[in-house]
């Protein structure tokens, strides 16, 4: 097998598509990002924990629905009071920008209420990325998704959140555990969630016992760093969010 | 990052951005998931400079990004690479000989995402059993076994489309 028959699998080889003054750009307006954040996290991290404290109790409440719809009264108020919400469009490139720096917000809002102690473990936090259809049949369809490694205490992972078009993926069970067996050795298990967002898609967040990016390494403790009734508590924050 | 480490990244990334997107493409095999995984690689190694600089092996330290952004890619639940232990492990025979483009093409496609990573890594950008077993974070004794079973399931789809030598 030699290279130039991979090189004609390639075949000719189209413009590029990546634009690396944009990304670059954006490296820099996230670092900014990011550092300005930074300083806010304590005072985010109180307050999330707080809303939850305030709220519905989630933390400690029973095995979450499977569908998720954004509140719409606040208890014991006379007129329905809209709960703040965003959309899930992407439709320029300003908008998926948005849409993904809100998600990724919220995301984070939610881990720490549920986990105050996670630190993530990337000196950039967790990103997520923006990725837009691209039709292909190979590689799963994926409106956005991002996350990081992240740690709880003395536990390591690495924690993801993905939203996925109408229509795309298995119909869904709320939870899963995937254990992973290469040569009889147990390699990585992964515990997935999954909600039916107000607007038909869905979010699924994982998490696994393998941490390291970019270099992946081993598992470090048989389980996720967040338990499936945790990952449950985020994928609901997360999707009570959204709206239709 | 000042100007002058900008400008160095500027010229990494220039100096690989065809081999990475060949490599996007023959592990993805679309050419707008590979501009996706490339961009996201980008990111990364510009977030990661400094320790891309750092590094032993740069190109090594790219590859894994760009390596792990493929397989996160593929870590979904619809789309996740089943592992299992049944095959043992075999030498290794180079299947010279047997392939042209669109089988080997069609033959990449029926591969999970861990063992062609390995096959493109191992036959494709020529990386020994130790430096496949780093980029992927796996051992080499997995390395030997994903090469085995991908060249074990090239063989066994060449057979039926072309005969094999």
């Amino acid at each position: 097998m030699t290279q130039q028959l991979f090189d004609d699998v390639i075949g000719e080889v189209p413009a590029p598509g990546v634009d690396v003054d944009r990304i670059i750009r954006r490296e820099r307006r996230g670092a900014v990002s990011r550092r300005l954040a930074g300083v806010s996290t304590g005072a985010l991290a109180l307050l999330a924990v707080g809303a939850v404290a305030l709220g519905s109790g989630a933390l400690t409440g029973g095995p979450a629905a499977p569908v998720a719809v954004p509140a719409t009264a606040a208890p014991g108020s006379g007129d329905p009071v809209p709960v703040p919400g965003f959309r899930l469009v992407y439709g320029t490139p300003e908008e998926a920008q948005a849409t993904a720096a809100r998600l990724a917000d919220e995301f984070d809002k939610a881990v720490l209420a549920v986990v105050p102690n996670r630190v993530w473990m990337s000196t950039d936090g967790a990103i997520v990325l923006f990725r837009a259809k691209n039709g292909s049949t190979d590689v799963a369809q994926t409106l956005f998704s991002g996350g990081g490694d992240l740690s709880v205490g003395q536990r390591l992972g690495h924690l993801h959140l993905q939203v996925s078009p109408v229509g795309v993926g298995p119909s869904a069970r709320p939870v899963e555990t995937e254990r992973r067996m290469i040569e009889g050795e147990l390699l990585q298990v992964v515990t997935r969630v999954s909600v039916r967002l107000a607007d038909g898609r869905t979010l699924r967040v994982h998490a696994s016992n393998l941490y390291g990016d970019p270099i992946p390494t081993g598992p470090v403790q048989s389980e996720p760093p967040l338990t499936a009734d945790q990952l449950q508590a985020i994928a609901q924050a997360v999707a009570a969010k959204v709206i239709a | 990052m000042t100007k002058s480490e900008e400008e160095r990244f500027r010229v990494f990334v220039a100096e690989r951005m065809d081999r990475w997107r060949r490599t996007a493409y023959l592990l993805s095999r679309d050419w707008h998931t590979a501009d996706d995984l490339v961009s996201v690689t980008v990111g990364k190694l510009y977030r990661h400079w400094r320790k891309v600089r750092a590094a032993d092996n740069p190109d090594a330290y790219a590859q894994r990004v760009l390596t792990r952004a493929w397989l996160d890619e593929t870590a979904r639940p619809w789309r996740r690479e089943r592992v299992t232990s049944e095959l043992p492990e075999r030498a290794m025979h180079e299947p010279h000989g047997f392939l042209d483009r669109d089988s080997l093409n069609a033959l990449l496609g029926s591969l999970g995402p861990g063992q062609r990573a390995v096959v493109v890594l191992r036959y494709y950008l020529d990386y020994s059993v130790e430096q496949t077993a780093e980029v992927l974070g796996i051992s080499v004794g997995t390395v030997k076994s994903q090469s085995a079973r991908g060249l074990e399931a090239l063989r066994r789809q060449a057979v039926p489309m072309g005969g094999m030598s």
